[in-house]
């Protein structure tokens, strides 16, 4: 019997039908039938094996926060979201990302939405500038554009988009349905690539979040920053005490905090 | 001292088969794919029921009667293999090609540079399914036949190969079948109820001389676990380049003018294949006639500087040969994917290249102003401000 004229649908008529008659080896065949047909009309990548494999990660810099994400880092292929308000520690974590990413030689994009990037603590962690890559655009929506080329291309390792401001989302809703569109678009390609997305997530107050974006949804990593004291000497300030909460996490287990102590200015 | 050898093995079953296959209509009659009046090769159920490649067709066909026959196309195997090849130079510095579907790997260091052996196994398996969509299974041993066997045995499960640790332990419960030994050598083996490797390497070397033959010491050295063939690296491959004088010259600048020009086409072709350069030669034709022929060791690519020193070095060893040169040629030998060190360089000069194409597009798309990079102005500047700048993307 021939197999490869019928349509998915056929074949699995044919096995609900002959579900208790066909023996193992024949069920067997039926799903590779099934399969190849699958891939013939849909593609190659249209379908899986499971493997089991250890997920590729970028180390965050901050041996802490490696072990309380349970896999060693924030996840390749990816969408992880920092969330903070003011200087919680948010942006302290994507310069460590960055130069990790340089680190193990993969190339970075840091798409400055609102030209604020600071080049200074940029080169104080490590980063090297020569090679880094600044996405300057005019507006939120044509930095999503701009991003989404750049991940369409699939040639860089992370990029990170400092930063989106909770209330700039909720006032637009026009940008806010760009996002959502484009996460949508971008969550399969950085799959392909295994490209590290970071998002900067600014919001208005501590523990607050805007209900009713997409970005939680699309988000594997999910980890809010908040300041807990200042770090003092004689007098003056050179640090803060930050606290990361892992709030999502899907690849390994949420919910930890740990405290991370972030210098201010070397 | 010198380090214990680490081969790999790569195996791919049926390969011409499984090319097919990733393509055409599934069928559940046999496969078998022909070249001219032989078989090329055949789908693993045709060679179940015996067929073999090379065999004639009509013969293959009185053994599979039912299969469904497919005209070969050997240039589009030959595409399939050398993309595979390609593959596997990104993660090994010797890559040692059999026929299609068989390649042996240098695994020496390749366990600290991708965390263990296992990972390293697991990076290409994946590499070649994604390029290719062909599952390959590899074993990991200490000479070419343990790594050949480890890889036909591995299961064909995604994520499965087999490390042997002791090539000799892992040889010793296998049937001598594997070894190749002639009909007559196993039917006495059998005879004398040697049934496994084993069993065959306790065997004193002068025992298996006076029985069997000296030709089959080497077989029983391999059982043995002494496989001491080694891996041969494919052939360097050489880039050159020449230029002619319409009049016979002799000053050492137009000379090394001449030769730089030469050289930094040379070295951008070079650049985009992410290749690496071992040794530079230099060839002049002189105004008597002669020719003369210099050459130097490079370690890694050059920059225009070295590549400067270098011809300068080269041409002041011509001084006071010739009155003038007539022709200049340079070649650019053992081109060969970097040593396993600079494997992450290698990837990263192709990243970098396919970054610039996607930056040039953006700038096209967008404006050159949105791309930009960061200079450094002055880093010890007081203000905070003078210290870096952001100027349009050089592209």
């Amino acid at each position: 019997m021939t197999y490869s004229l019928l349509t998915i649908e056929q074949m699995f008529y044919i096995m609900s039908l002959r579900e208790d008659a066909m023996s193992t080896k024949s069920r067997k065949q039926l799903l590779e039938y099934t399969i190849s047909a699958i891939q013939k009309r849909w593609g190659h990548q249209a379908i899986h094996t499971a493997v089991e494999e250890a997920p590729l990660v970028l180390s965050t810099g901050f041996p802490a926060l490696d072990r309380a994400l349970g896999t060693g880092g924030l996840p390749r292929g990816r969408l992880s979201e920092l969330i903070g308000c003011g200087t919680a520690g948010q942006g302290t974590l994507a310069i460590q990302a960055i130069a990790q990413a340089q680190r193990v030689g993969q190339q970075v994009a840091y798409v400055d939405v609102e030209h604020t990037i600071d080049l200074d603590a940029l080169a104080r962690a490590g980063v090297r500038l020569e090679t880094l890559v600044v996405l300057r655009p005019l507006s939120l929506s044509h930095a999503l554009e701009m991003t989404g080329d750049l991940v369409a291309a699939g040639a860089v390792g992370t990029i990170i988009l400092d930063h989106l401001h909770d209330l700039a989302l909720l006032t637009q809703s026009e940008a806010a349905q760009g996002l959502d569109r484009a996460l949508r678009e971008w969550t399969p390609q950085l799959g392909r690539s295994l490209c590290t997305m970071i998002i900067l997530t600014e919001t208005a107050s501590p523990g607050l979040y805007p209900s009713g974006l997409a970005l939680p949804y699309f988000a594997s990593v999910r980890l809010e920053c908040e300041r807990q004291n200042w770090l003092r000497h004689r007098g003056r300030i050179t640090g803060f005490i930050a606290r990361v909460r892992v709030l999502k996490n899907k690849l390994g287990p949420s919910g930890q905090e740990v405290l991370l102590k972030i210098r201010i200015g070397g | 001292m010198r380090h214990p050898p680490r081969i790999a093995c790569l195996y791919i079953p049926h390969f011409v088969a499984e090319v097919e296959l990733r393509q055409s209509v599934p069928n559940d009659r046999p496969l078998l794919i022909t070249d001219g009046p032989r078989v090329l090769g055949g789908c693993e159920r045709a060679a179940e029921m015996g067929v073999t490649p090379g065999d004639l067709l009509r013969q293959a066909l009185a053994r599979c009667p039912q299969a469904r026959v497919i005209q070969g196309d050997r240039a589009h195997y030959q595409r399939v293999w050398q993309q595979i090849v390609e593959t596997l130079g990104m993660h090994s510095p010797v890559i040692e090609e059999g026929p299609w579907g068989l390649a042996y790997l240098e695994a020496h260091g390749m366990g600290a540079l991708y965390g263990s052996e296992a990972d390293w196994c697991r990076a290409i398996r994946k590499e070649i399914l994604r390029e290719t969509s062909l599952s390959a299974r590899l074993g990991v041993a200490g000479s070419k036949f343990a790594s050949m066997i480890a890889a036909q045995t591995s299961p064909p499960d995604p994520g499965r190969r087999i490390i042997v640790e002791e090539d000799h332990a892992f040889l010793a419960p296998l049937p001598t079948n594997w070894l190749p030994l002639s009909v007559e050598t196993r039917r006495r083996l059998r005879l004398l109820g040697l049934h496994t490797i084993g069993q065959f390497a306790k065997l004193p070397a002068n025992t298996v001389a006076e029985q069997f033959g000296p030709v089959n010491l080497e077989f029983h050295r391999w059982a043995r676990g002494k496989d001491e063939r080694p891996l041969r690296g494919r052939k360097c491959e050489v880039l050159e380049a020449h230029a002619e004088f319409e009049v016979a010259e002799a000053r050492e600048g137009a000379l090394l003018e001449a030769l730089l020009a030469m050289g930094h086409s040379a070295l951008q072709e070079l650049q985009q294949g992410g290749l690496a350069i071992r040794r530079l030669e230099l060839e002049a034709r002189l105004v008597e006639g002669e020719t003369l022929q210099r050459s130097a060791w490079i370690g890694a690519t050059p920059g225009d500087e070295t590549l400067r020193l270098i011809f300068r070095n080269l041409l002041h060893t011509l001084q006071g040969e010739s009155a003038g040169v007539v022709a200049l040629g340079i070649k650019f030998v053992g081109l060969e994917p970097p040593s396993g060190k600079q494997l992450s360089l290698f990837a990263q000069a192709e990243d970098r290249t396919r970054l610039e194409e996607a930056l040039r597009r953006l700038a096209r798309k967008h404006s050159a102003e949105c791309v930009a990079q960061p200079c450094e102005l002055r880093p010890e500047a007081p203000l905070v401000a003078e210290r870096y700048a952001l100027q349009a993307y050089r592209l």
